[in-house]
């Protein structure tokens, strides 16, 4: 019992010791003293589980952040632990997620949101490893992540996306290897054969060479000059080994024909076909193939072709043959290069290798072979030399030897290794994209052959060079200072408080330019010796008397400097007061102003109390000025609000000129017009100089409803208020639909708004008469309040919409107006005339959900016709439609007839009707089928042909009807659906 | 166990006890169960939940969204992990997108109790209506005066066939499947009814709670309700001896209204005879009757306007034998009324919050006696006699509305307004049997 008590204890004290600390991770040691301790216990576990629950429910999110952690640690291996912590899972997430309104994550807010991330994270952790035995975790997984919407990294299917990608790169390899093995299998036997010829030669090439060799004839060193230049020093050194073995046989100028055979035939032999052998091998161990046997087979004769190969190769170093074995491993290296390459050569994209590694080995195998095969050392070296100068560069690195060369070499600058010198002088062109951006598109596409010019590469890759600055020592000022000591203060000519920097002694008096070598090495000391300087009383003493003689010098010449500086000032005071006076003596005509004006500026300068008191003066008779205007409006009877409330002098002047009251009042009349109009605000551009008559007669009665109206102004909408207008407890008014957007608070006051009917300004409207909205669109009515709004729905002179179909357009106007829109806006054909005859072609007449639309506007008898064709769905059946709305009104509308024909190989259909007002809209004509309707199949007939394409001519004709007007057979608006 | 069945074995243990002593174990074994998943197909919360009355088999289930679906309890479409939890999809679901789906939210979704051919949802779109199972339709609607809150049929009724709805409206209305009109307006609550419930022993008594408080109890073949539920008219004990108790209220009821007594009597006297010797005829066979008469038509105002909780009623739910009824209340309290007296047990149910603005929906269990009753985020099992909290079922994450006891298999189902429908199933019997051999085992991993 203690003894658990004691444990508890230790695990409460471990667990909270580790969530105090302010780091990000909870310290390693003590969580795993902590694991230690729960391993042993399950009475541990739930104390641990306990004390972690009430530690997350901590007010600061720092220690929910660790207690998380640490939950996170034991849930992972404890099983009673997770039993435990998934009972309150709910809490626990609620505390770390915060999804709670009430329950927010607490403070530092940074914190919280690290907590907020990983206890999503370790949810979905926990989710996918025990979530199928925990219901709990499942469920607040789904509540997080699908009521919530609570974005979660999504562990899993990374994963498996990962995996995916994988395995798909191995099945491409496998699938590449199979290829090539197949290609190996059919070709091997060629391959054999041409090995072992090359074999056979060689062979019989060393047994004449070896005859030669046991002849032992003289061996004749070749000239060391030849290759000399040529060749590196280390080659040289295996060279000279190689001819100290005396067995070895030599080329002479007798057997030079053989070795040049044996020569090609080695290089053949190692180049290409251990090359190849090796490849085929490390092949044939990849390759996953169906028949084991042939491969097995295969790779056998391959080891030992290449056994073989070896052999061969080393008979022939036995002899003394030389191809040494750096171009061995060299090309070996390059070989092992190549197969990588090979092996990812269809899908470069994604791995392809380096592009400069290609690059690269290419003047060092040149260089290798210059310097082994000596003859065609000639045409290597130039063919070396022309080709790049680094590889020049390098050789002669190597040749060691004439000074001409070492004296370059030490004058040359040393270029700093940088990426620039890997593809130095290289002519390929360099892949752009090889590295294949492919985060899911998130680039966008990636071109895979693009590719990067050589000189755009060596303009990319341009060796930047950074100029170094000689460090150059700065002096201290070492100026002695009031409080003891050495200003130790480092500026380059003065120092801002003690002057130019002058060398000092180590007490800071300067000193004579002859000692200044000495003196720098003593500055620097200074900074070491000042403690001990300090520390000695006898100095200090001697210090401060010294620094007091250097005070009282200081304060000398800082007196002199100041009396200089002063006269120098009234000079130039002086200077300037004159010149100025020249000016203004100079200037003729205004001289006399001028000079006033200058005495003024002058004494302004002298004295500024003066002109303070004569700017005030001046205030206040334009003060005044105003008051007096306002006193004179107010007499003569108006608002003086009307006064623009300006504070400018100048433009107080202005009004005041022409301020009478007529004015005021016309001015009134134009200010309530714009209202007007900025409150019904629709295209009405062409009419709007057109009806000043109207205007003129409203403005009549306009300023005695203005005020009243003003407050039928709804102050959200700004519209017209109409019952039931509403009010808050302070008064404000407010329009019934703006009442439900406004969330219960007055938008003028703030206040809550209630439930208050506003019955005095509804009698009040109710007693006004008004003129119709549309009273600049030409409607001359004045209307009482109510009835106004019920006039405006179906006056006359109200604007027609747009009567463009397609797209929703809001755009509102009359007629011409209208037209121009149409015609500018909308690109519609415009014809004039009242016969017509169209063709409607459209290629794929299958297509009926986006439908076409078609507008063409007709002109005739001073009016406007829109015909439409279009093709929608009737039902079930897709139909074509054609018909003519008349841009203006029903009434009208009623004077004219149209007729539409269509038709064909001997078939014709036609419609005779009148035409619907704009009025009414497009889809309610479309939809009362008031129109043509060609059926497709009519249509496609009619068009001939394929019925591959609609060609429709749509004849049309429009008269005027006499007779029936105003009999009112546009009542009679047919319905044929 | 073992013990048990050798006792049924041997013949010591009665059939009956047996299967109720295993019941009994199984129901307070329950658990949150991993075993099985309602895969919810609503997107606003689940308001109501039942399984239908026949077989026990299908769960039928309304949202707020307008969706209502049915499950298959048994039989699961498909399996997870290896067979390890088994996932119950919806076999089919009526939403906003059937062509006559309701508008807005369901707020009761009940089966028709003879069988599974039809059943019905009360919705906030002001419409009740009754669809047929088999082909997905609705077959009969009915327009109430405003939102439904609460419908119910009677699971005895072998006379009728009426809904009764509970919505915004004061009155009652009973909605006739078969004539497809309302058959009855029952006036009397002051406010909307949250919840009805019809009488477990007779199929012409309805129990409503409104709004207002007010428990009413209604006659359907009588104008007017008969009683209703006064908080302070109480009785200690669940039930008191018979004569005692009549003798009491007899009293009571004579003392208090003998002015009504009197009106009613001159009122009846201006009838034909036939109705007074029918009247006194039934005075005369039963105490209760003649007190449910004499009461009705004129009940005394101020009994007519007691509350049966402070605040609205938000669930009723008449317990199995007929003869109690539990209701919960805005004022988080339940109270179990006896039917008989009308009294109010005092039986102290240890509620927390329970929700308020919305109707819940109480289940209960037979053996033991166990109420369910959603407190907010939890669900709280309450022995019925005694009030204590017996289990507590915590798993939502936003708080429950409704809850259904499978009485057939021992299960609880429970749906919140987290959407989710979850299953607290008897633990602790087979779940550790199965071992799975695909499924990684739940156990300790320490790694250091």
């Amino acid at each position: 019992m203690e003894g658990r008590d004691d444990g508890g204890g230790k695990v409460m004290g471990l667990i909270e010791k580790a969530t105090k600390s302010s780091a990000q991770e909870v310290d390693p040691r003590l969580l795993k003293a902590i694991k230690l301790t729960l391993r042993y216990s399950d009475s541990e576990v739930r104390l641990g589980a306990e004390t972690l629950m009430e530690l997350m429910k901590h007010h600061h999110s720092q220690v929910r952040l660790l207690t998380l952690h640490i939950i996170d640690e034991i849930f992972m291996r404890s099983k009673l632990f997770r039993a435990l912590i998934v009972e309150n899972l709910d809490q626990l997430l609620s505390l770390s997620v915060g999804f709670r309104t009430n329950l927010p994550l607490p403070a530092p807010s940074a914190v919280a949101t690290i907590l907020r991330t990983k206890a999503i994270e370790f949810l979905e952790k926990w989710n996918l490893t025990f979530g199928l035995h925990y219901k709990e975790i499942r469920l607040g997984f789904d509540y997080l992540k699908n009521t919530l919407k609570l974005k979660f990294p999504d562990l899993q299917a990374n994963a498996a996306r990962i995996q995916r990608e994988r395995q798909e790169r191995e099945m491409r390899t496998k699938e590449i290897l199979r290829n090539k093995f197949d290609s190996l299998r059919n070709t091997f036997g060629l391959l054999k054969g041409e090995i072992g010829e090359t074999i056979e030669e060689i062979k019989e090439c060393l047994e004449i060479v070896q005859w030669r060799g046991d002849d032992g004839i003289p061996l004749a060193i070749l000239d060391e000059e030849d290759y000399e230049e040529i060749r590196c020093s280390h080659l040289r050194q295996i060279r000279l080994e190689s001819l100290k073995q005396s067995d070895k046989v030599e080329e002479t100028s007798e057997n030079r024909v053989v070795f040049d055979v044996l020569r090609e035939k080695c290089k053949l032999l190692v180049k290409k076909h251990l090359i190849s052998v090796q490849e085929g091998i490390s092949l044939l161990t990849r390759v996953d193939v169906s028949d084991n046997r042939t491969r097995d087979s295969l790779l056998k004769e391959l080891i030992d072709i290449k056994n073989n190969i070896l052999a061969t190769e080393k008979k022939c170093e036995e002899v003394g043959f030389t191809i040494s074995r750096m171009i061995d491993t060299r090309e070996k290296e390059e070989t092992d290069e190549e197969e990588e390459d090979d092996i990812w050569e269809e899908d470069d994209g994604k791995v392809g290798t380096d592009p400069v590694k290609n690059v690269a080995p290419l003047p060092r195998s040149q260089n290798g072979e210059g310097s082994s095969f000596q003859s065609s050392s000639e045409a290597h070296r130039s063919t070396s030399e022309s080709s790049s100068n680094k590889a020049s560069s390098t050789r002669k690195f190597g040749t060691s030897g004439g000074s001409l060369r070492d004296n370059l070499i030490s004058e040359a600058p040393v270029m700093n290794w940088g990426s620039q010198l890997s593809n130095w002088d290289s002519t390929t062109e360099v892949r752009a994209n090889h590295r294949g951006l492919e985060l899911e598109s998130h680039w966008g596409r990636v071109d895979q052959d693009a590719v990067i010019p050589a000189d755009k590469i060596a303009e990319l890759n341009l060796q930047a060079t950074v100029y170094r600055e000689e460090r150059a020592e700065i002096h201290p000022c070492h100026a002695p200072l009031k409080k003891g000591g050495l200003c130790q203060r480092r500026d380059l000519r003065a120092c801002p408080f003690h002057g130019p920097i002058v060398p000092r002694d180590d007490e800071g008096n300067p000193i004579t330019q002859e000692s200044s070598e000495n003196q720098t090495g003593i500055d620097q000391d200074v900074p070491m010796d000042e403690s001990t300087l300090v520390s000695d009383p006898n100095q200090l003493a001697r210090q401060i008397a010294k620094q007091a003689l250097k005070n009282i010098r200081e304060k000398d010449r800082e007196e002199l400097m100041k009396i200089a500086n002063r006269a120098k000032l009234a000079k130039v005071r002086e200077h300037n007061f004159s010149v100025l006076r020249d000016a203004a003596l100079a200037s003729t005509s205004k001289s006399a102003v001028i000079d006033e004006q200058f005495d003024r500026v002058f004494a302004a300068r002298k004295n500024k109390k003066q002109t303070f008191s004569s700017t005030r003066r001046k205030k206040t008779t334009s003060k005044d000025r105003i008051s007096e205007r306002l006193l004179s409006n107010r007499v003569k009877g108006t608002k003086p609000k009307q006064l623009p409330p300006q504070g400018d002098d100048e433009k107080y002047r202005e009004t005041a000129a022409n301020q009478c009251m007529d004015c005021t009042s016309t001015m009134d009349v134009t200010d309530d017009e714009e209202i007007h109009q900025d409150r019904h605000s629709y295209a009405s551009v062409p009419k709007h100089h057109s009806n000043n008559s109207s205007a003129n007669a409203a403005s009549a009665l306009l300023p005695t409803t203005t005020s009243v109206h003003e407050l039928l102004e709804c102050p959200v909408c700004t519209n017209s208020m109409y019952p039931p207008i509403h009010q808050c407890h302070n008064g404000h008014t407010l329009c019934s639909t703006c009442k439900t957007r406004v969330h219960n608070r007055c938008p003028t006051c703030r206040q809550e708004l209630g439930d208050i009917r506003c019955l005095a300004l509804e009698k009040v409207a109710e007693s006004l008469e008004l003129p119709c909205k549309y009273m600049s669109l030409g409607c001359p009515e004045i209307f009482p309040y109510y009835s106004k709004l019920k006039h405006e729905t179906i006056c006359n002179f109200r604007p027609y919409n747009c009567p463009y179909a397609g797209s929703e357009c809001s755009v509102m106007g009359d007629i011409p107006f209208l037209v121009a829109h149409l015609r500018d806006d909308h690109k519609v054909d415009m014809h004039s005339g009242c016969t017509f005859n169209h063709r409607y072609v459209k290629s794929n007449p299958r297509e009926v959900e986006n439908a076409t639309w078609m507008l063409t506007v007709f002109h005739c008898f001073g009016q406007y016709f829109c015909l439409h064709f279009e093709a929608f769905q009737l039902g079930m059946a897709p139909v074509y439609m054609a018909f003519l709305r008349f841009m203006g009104d029903e009434t009208e509308a009623r004077n004219y007839n149209y007729s539409l024909e269509v038709g064909g190989y001997g078939r014709k259909l036609t419609w005779e009707g009148t035409p619907r007002s704009v009025r009414d809209s497009h889809r309610k004509v479309r939809d009362s089928h008031d129109g043509l309707i060609i059926q497709r199949n009519m249509a496609l007939f009619f068009s001939g042909g394929d019925r591959k394409e609609l060609k429709l001519r749509v004849t049309g004709r429009i008269w005027k009807e006499q007779q029936q007007s105003g009999e009112g057979g546009g009542a009679c608006i047919p319905n044929l659906s | 166990m073992w013990e048990a069945i050798q006792g049924r074995e041997t013949g010591r243990v009665r059939s009956n006890s047996f299967v109720n002593q295993f019941k009994s174990r199984r129901i307070l074994s329950l658990q949150l169960s991993n075993r099985k998943d309602f895969v919810s197909p609503h997107r606003g919360s689940v308001n109501s939940l039942q399984a239908d009355l026949t077989e026990g088999r299908y769960l039928l289930s309304g949202a707020s969204d307008g969706s209502a679906a049915v499950f298959d309890i048994q039989r699961a479409t498909e399996y997870e992990a290896s067979g390890l939890i088994a996932k119950h999809k919806c076999i089919f679901t009526v939403d906003k997108q059937h062509e006559n789906g309701h508008k807005y939210a369901i707020s009761s979704a009940i089966w028709y109790p003879i069988d599974t051919g039809l059943f019905v949802t009360g919705s906030y779109d002001h419409y009740i209506k009754v669809w047929d199972t088999n082909t997905a339709q609705a077959v009969v609607d009915f327009k109430m005066p405003g939102k439904v809150y609460r419908t119910a049929m009677s699971s005895l009724a072998m006379s009728h066939t009426l809904i009764a709805a509970g919505t915004e409206d004061v009155q009652v209305r009973l909605c006739d499947i078969a004539s497809g009109a309302f058959s009855h307006t029952l006036s009397g609550h002051r406010d909307g009814v949250m919840s009805v419930e019809w009488s477990t022993s007779s199929e012409w008594v309805l129990y409503t709670g409104g709004c207002d408080g007010a428990i009413r109890f209604w006659d359907i073949r009588r104008a007017g309700c008969f009683r209703v539920l006064d908080q302070s008219v109480t009785q200690l004990g669940v039930r008191p001896p018979v004569l005692k108790h009549t003798a009491v209220s007899s009293k009571k009821s004579a003392k208090s209204s003998s002015g009504a007594q009197n009106r009613l009597k001159s009122l009846q006297s201006k009838h034909t005879g036939s109705q007074i010797i029918k009247g006194s005829y039934s005075a005369k066979a039963s105490v209760e009757k003649s007190r449910q008469k004499r009461l009705h038509p004129g009940m005394l105002s101020t009994l007519d306007r007691a509350t049966a909780h402070y605040g609205a009623v938000t669930g009723l739910k008449a317990t199995n034998d007929g003869m109690y009824l539990l209701s919960a209340g805005s004022d988080s309290r339940i109270r179990l009324w006896d039917t008989e007296s009308g009294c109010n047990t005092l039986l102290n149910f240890e509620t927390g919050r329970i929700q308020t603005n919305k109707a819940i929906q109480l289940a209960t269990s037979d053996d033991p006696a166990l109420v369910f009753v959603p407190c907010m985020k939890t669900v709280k099992a309450f022995g019925m006699w005694s009030g204590k909290t017996r289990l507590m079922f915590r798993g939502h994450y936003e708080s429950v509305n409704c809850c259904c006891f499978n009485s057939t298999d021992q299960e609880l189902y429970t749906g919140g307004a987290d959407r989710q429908i979850l299953v607290w199933s008897p633990g602790g019997t087979m779940e550790g049997e199965m071992v799975q051999d695909e499924v990684a085992e739940d156990k300790d991993n320490w790694s250091d």
